[in-house]
């Protein structure tokens, strides 16, 4: 026993190339496969953490008026609603800047915040800022804000306060791209939080929510499921809710709006009056009144301007309750789960999806070559075996105990493969992946955990792969009586094969040529297995390197080709006359704005699964002009579209996610979740954001109403970031001002996914390059050492050592060439395929990949075979032909 | 007459230092032009060495070898390759026949890359296997394959075919019958053939015997009345 314990032993050390590289697949297999299933659940793993710490809001119920007393009563009493908070939100500017801030009432018990360093606001002067602002604040600062619009309403008591400390909440986990906001350049630059006693009496505008019928973990099905469901259900009571203050609002201000203009106009008619008696008492006085007399009559001028002023005062807030009135329509009282009213939630656990995604497609892709590799290789190894196992049974071992070290050794690659794999999946994957997140997500670092049924299924799969197919090719052998065993297996028998039929072809053929053909064949499994492998691996290469440029392609070929605008300015045209006219007075009389166009922008939203997909929808006052600023053509046929009253024209994705074509409708809900349904006319060519374009009359009719200019679609003499910037800023300051939608953002959301991905597909990349090298190697390495003896008889024969490298060669370097094409046809669906699992819900990809990627990877697989190459013919040159050649095998 | 083959003091040493094994020490002897040379000895008696030295497959340690004008002691790895190919054809005791070509193509393989081979198909009819040129070397029988390695041999046109234990895996009548085809061959070419056996019973086909015992010439015998291989019993 100890001398066979030996002989398994020398064997491990004598052909430690095998052992390594098969060990070195089924590492990068495990790792693949852990790694990339691992990731994204760690990375929820470590959200849900912070969100069970803080209690993050199930739900959020938003308005744009203050929220009363009955209000607050109509929430607190919602079904399955365990607790609400009520606070206050506003967004206001870093004084002398176009920073926005939004400042929210420190939450209490729901949505809390976790104080990074300092402390929390102690008294009503003091305000805790976001971590990240850190480096422009200290402690102890003071900040000014101002009004986000030009004399626009403040809700805050103060202007001036002293930051107490830093902290960060998971209702903005995204570290840049913080939230939307109407302040400013449109785009948070920080958050805060004071004493609710800082805000006035009576602002209250917020409620966060927890539900008592939901459990589960943040983004889990049954947590998703379950809220969109209490949305669902709570949304219409609220509808009811608002529909009851506005009507009460709306008596109220028709009642302000009757009797204030009857008593401004009754004032009018007595300030008349007066100004009558006045100028009749002036006249009659002439110029030779006496002084006591003048300066009464002055008094008296005066006292009557007074009242004008007043008057006019009046007349202003009649006109502002005509404007709100005429504005209650749009006031509504919305409930949102987390995915809806926080936008870093959604992103973080799509990104963490996406990496799901990529987990389902690509290990299949990686064991699947590891698999048939290391399978063939362990197959191989017992062959090699048969003699030494036909003397051991001969000797009278038992087969178990002749079979222990084919099994010890396949084994053996299988745990070793499984441990270093579970290990570089389980610790290494998610923290190189993840570095990236932490880059945009306020996470620090990711949670790690053991994941241990992975583990499990990974070193099954190892062992089927290597230790299975080690018992049956011996257990195959075995069967065969021992004399048998002991003879060396007849060599693969040449055959003839079907080239040589096709006899105008065969013989034309060089010698060499002839020999390489039929060796092709001889090996069938081992060619298919070639041809697989390095397949695989150029098909992962063109992936990894593709998602980049599929990704960048979006952009490209959005702004390009489809999107010639730079901003959506989106204003209240319900506004007073007078706050109106300076916004389209601003936008005619802005430098940078080159051309510009009316239209009427609103949101719709449509349902896909529990996330909420915002469809826009942009009606142009002009369509002959639309094509100025955008593009519409069929997603098909590339011709141009144009707007009618037959229909919508919907953007690509939208129509793909919804599966519906020319002619269907689809369903979209209001904001209140009521629904209207779209006659589609025609699909645009679209690749990022959901759109629906339609006529006035076509809007009319979905909409039982004539669309609301609301908007003007902006085009600037420079498209820089920096000057979209500016011109979001200005606009914003004007007191109707609502909203100024970038073009450019959905650029930023797209490099931000690539940005986030991108150490994922540097370890793809790397990866595949990895495995791409050690298929080449093993399956050379088999090849070679097969045939050693045929190579040495070359070598005997008089064959240069070129000539005995090309003879095995020539194969190996059509095989790859095979490989390498089959590998190209591959990675194209393989890509496509993953480019329609990674991008957003509503961005379509760039179809196809580019030449440089192709070329790229050609030439790294063909890179990686002359480096096996270089490897393989320095064991083929230095074999001693003499003792290959004297053996019997 | 001139030595086709002089081996002077020729010494050959594997490894170093302590584990240095000498396998031929000191050999000295002269071949003939047209001679059928035995090289005889018990095995490990150094017989392979001195074949593998003198086919250019490895380097002498000391001494000189000189073939057919060719001093191999000054030949590097490629001369020595270019040597086997244009000057030497090898016959083993397994036949190392190329499984997947045919008998044909397994004797292409070697006049392929000679200048002035010999018509492959005609060499196969010359060791009686004419009509079975197509086939491969695993329908063939063991006596069947070595004459395809013989003709594989011979087809390079070499000066000096080696032998080693060409008849060792096969049993008597088709040993012989092997035998047959190398007297043959020196009696019809006028070239040289040596055969390494240890099979003593076999001297008397040969014109020159050179017995190696421990790695040294024992005995070093002409025969000028060479027994035609029929003739010998064993």
């Amino acid at each position: 026993m100890k001398t066979l314990n030996k002989n398994i032993r020398r064997e491990f050390s004598h052909s430690l190339p095998r052992f390594l590289s098969v060990t070195a697949l089924l590492t990068l297999g495990v790792f693949v496969l852990i790694g990339l299933n691992v990731t994204g659940s760690n990375m929820r793993q470590t959200a849900e953490a912070r969100y069970h710490q803080e209690n993050l809001a199930d739900a959020q119920v938003t308005t744009p008026l203050n929220l009363n007393q009955g209000d607050r009563r109509t929430i607190t009493n919602l079904k399955h609603v365990a607790k609400a908070e009520f606070g206050n939100s506003t967004d206001v500017l870093l004084k002398n800047s176009n920073h926005a801030l939004r400042i929210e009432s420190l939450p209490q018990t729901i949505s809390k915040t976790t104080l990074v360093s300092g402390k929390q606001p102690q008294n009503a002067g003091e305000i805790v800022l976001n971590n990240r602002l850190k480096g422009q604040y200290q402690i102890g600062d003071q900040i000014h804000l101002a009004t986000a619009k030009t004399a626009g309403t403040y809700n805050l008591k103060q202007k001036t306060y002293r930051i107490s400390g830093f902290v960060k909440s998971t209702e903005f986990i995204k570290t840049d791209n913080i939230g939307n906001t109407s302040a400013g350049s449109g785009q948070l630059y920080g958050f805060g939080f004071v004493k609710a006693g800082a805000f006035k009496a009576n602002t209250q505008n917020l409620a966060r929510l927890t539900f008592n019928n939901v459990s589960g973990q943040a983004y889990s099905a049954e947590y998703e499921d379950q809220i969109t469901k209490n949305v669902d259900a709570l949304q219409p009571v609220l509808n009811r809710r608002n529909h009851q203050r506005i009507q009460a609002l709306n008596k109220t201000l028709t009642t302000q709006i009757t009797t204030g203009t009857a008593d401004v106009q009754a004032g009018r008619q007595q300030v008349q009056t007066a100004q009558g008696q006045l100028d009749t008492l002036k006249q009659q006085l002439g110029s030779q009144g006496a002084p006591a007399q003048l300066a009464q009559l002055n008094a008296q001028q005066a006292q009557i301007d007074g009242q004008r002023t007043q008057l006019n005062r009046a007349q202003t807030q009649i006109d502002t309750a005509k404007a709100t009135k005429g504005q209650l329509a749009d006031v509504n009282l919305l409930i949102q789960s987390r995915n809806d009213f926080n936008d870093g939630y959604n992103q973080f656990g799509e990104d963490s999806q996406r990496i799901d995604a990529l987990g389902k497609s690509f290990p299949i892709l990686f064991f699947l070559i590891a698999i048939l590799v290391s399978f063939t290789t362990m197959q191989r190894m017992v062959e090699e075996k048969r003699i030494e196992m036909g003397t051991l049974r001969a000797l009278g071992y038992t087969k178990g105990e002749v079979m222990r070290e084919v099994l010890l050794y396949s084994a053996g690659t299988a745990v070793l493969g499984t441990v270093f794999g579970s290990g570089l999946g389980l610790v290494l994957l998610p923290k190189v992946i993840f570095q990236a997140y932490a880059a945009n997500f306020d996470f620090t670092q990711v949670q790690l955990a053991w994941h241990p049924w992975l583990i499990v299924l990974s070193l099954v799969i190892a062992l089927a792969s290597t230790a299975l197919a080690a018992w049956l090719a011996a257990r195959a052998a075995l069967k065969e009586i021992t004399a048998q065993l002991m003879l060396p297996k007849p060599p693969s028998s040449g055959s003839r094969i079907f080239l040589e039929r096709i006899g105008f072809i065969w013989h034309h053929l060089s010698f060499s040529k002839k020999v390489t053909a039929r060796n092709l064949f001889r090996y069938k499994s081992r060619m298919f297995m070639t041809i697989v492998g390095i397949a695989g691996a150029t098909a992962i290469l063109i992936t990894g390197f593709g998602i980049r440029d599929s990704l960048n392609g979006i952009i490209d070929h959005q702004f390009k080709e489809i999107v010639h605008y730079d901003a959506i300015a989106v204003y209240n045209n319900k506004a007073t006359d007078t706050q109106v006219k300076r916004v389209t007075d601003f936008i005619t009389n802005d430098p940078h704005v080159k051309k510009d166009a009316t239209a009427a922008f609103s949101q719709v939203y449509t349902t896909n699964g529990n996330t909420k997909e915002n469809i826009q929808v942009l009606v142009p006052k002009n369509t002959a002009t639309l094509k100025n600023y955008i593009e519409l053509q069929d997603s098909k046929t590339n011709a141009k579209l144009s707007l009618n009253s037959q229909g919508a024209i919907i953007s690509e994705k939208l129509a793909k996610t919804h599966h519906v074509q020319k002619g269907d409708y689809l369903t979209v809900h209001l904001a209140d979740g009521t629904t209207r349904r779209v006659k589609i006319k025609a699909i645009t060519k679209m690749y990022v954001g959901h759109y629906l374009y339609m006529n006035a009359s076509y809007y009319q009719q979905v909409f039982h109403q004539a669309p609301s200019y609301n908007a003007q679609l902006i085009t600037l003499t420079s498209h820089g970031q920096a000057q979209v910037n500016q011109f979001a800023a200005d606009f914003s300051r004007l007191n109707a001002s609502v909203q100024v939608v970038q073009a450019a953002e959905s650029k930023r959301t797209v490099t931000k996914i690539l940005s986030n991905l991108n150490n994922l597909v540097i370890v793809i990349i790397l990866s595949a390059s990895l495995l791409s090298f050690v298929v080449l190697y093993t399956l050379t390495n088999v090849n070679v050492s097969e045939r050693m003896r045929e190579l040495s008889t070359l070598k005997v024969l008089g064959f240069y050592p070129k000539e005995v490298l090309m003879y095995i060669y020539r194969e190996t370097n059509i095989l790859t060439g095979v490989g390498i094409a089959t590998g190209l046809a591959a990675g194209w669906g393989f890509h496509a395929y993953i480019m329609s699992v990674l991008p957003p819900e509503n961005t379509m990809t760039a179809p196809g990949v580019t030449w440089a990627n192709l070329l790229i990877s050609i030439i790294l697989t063909i890179l990686f075979s002359l480096i096996v190459m270089f490897m393989m013919n320095r064991k083929i040159q230095s074999v001693d032909m003499l003792e290959a050649l004297k053996s019997v095998d | 007459m001139t030595n086709f083959i002089s081996v002077t003091n020729m010494t050959k040493t594997y490894g170093a230092g302590e584990n240095a094994v000498t396998a031929n020490k000191d050999i000295s002897f002269d071949i003939q032009k047209g001679e059928l040379t035995i090289i005889l000895g018990a095995s490990g008696a150094g017989k392979s060495t001195l074949l593998n030295i003198l086919g250019g497959m490895d380097q002498l340690t000391a001494g000189q070898v000189v073939v057919n004008g060719t001093d191999l002691g000054q030949l590097d790895n490629r001369a020595l390759t270019t040597y086997r190919r244009q000057q030497i054809g090898f016959v083993f005791q397994f036949y190392n026949l190329v499984p997947n070509l045919t008998a044909l193509e397994n004797v292409e393989l070697a006049s392929e890359i000679v200048n002035d081979a010999l018509d492959p198909q005609k060499v196969l009819t010359e060791v009686g296997l004419g009509s079975r040129s197509q086939n491969f070397p695993a329908q063939l029988s063991g006596g069947e394959q070595q004459r395809v390695a013989i003709a594989r041999a011979m087809a390079k046109n070499p000066d000096l075919l080696l032998a080693d234990e060409p008849t060792g895996a096969l049993d008597y009548h088709t040993g012989k019958s092997i035998l047959q085809l190398f007297q043959d061959f020196v009696r019809q070419s006028g070239k040289n053939v040596i055969i390494v056996t240890h099979n003593s019973m076999i001297r008397p086909m040969a014109d020159h015997v050179i017995e190696i015992f421990d790695g040294q010439v024992k005995t070093d015998t002409r025969n000028d009345q060479p027994t035609p291989v029929a003739d010998l019993e064993w």
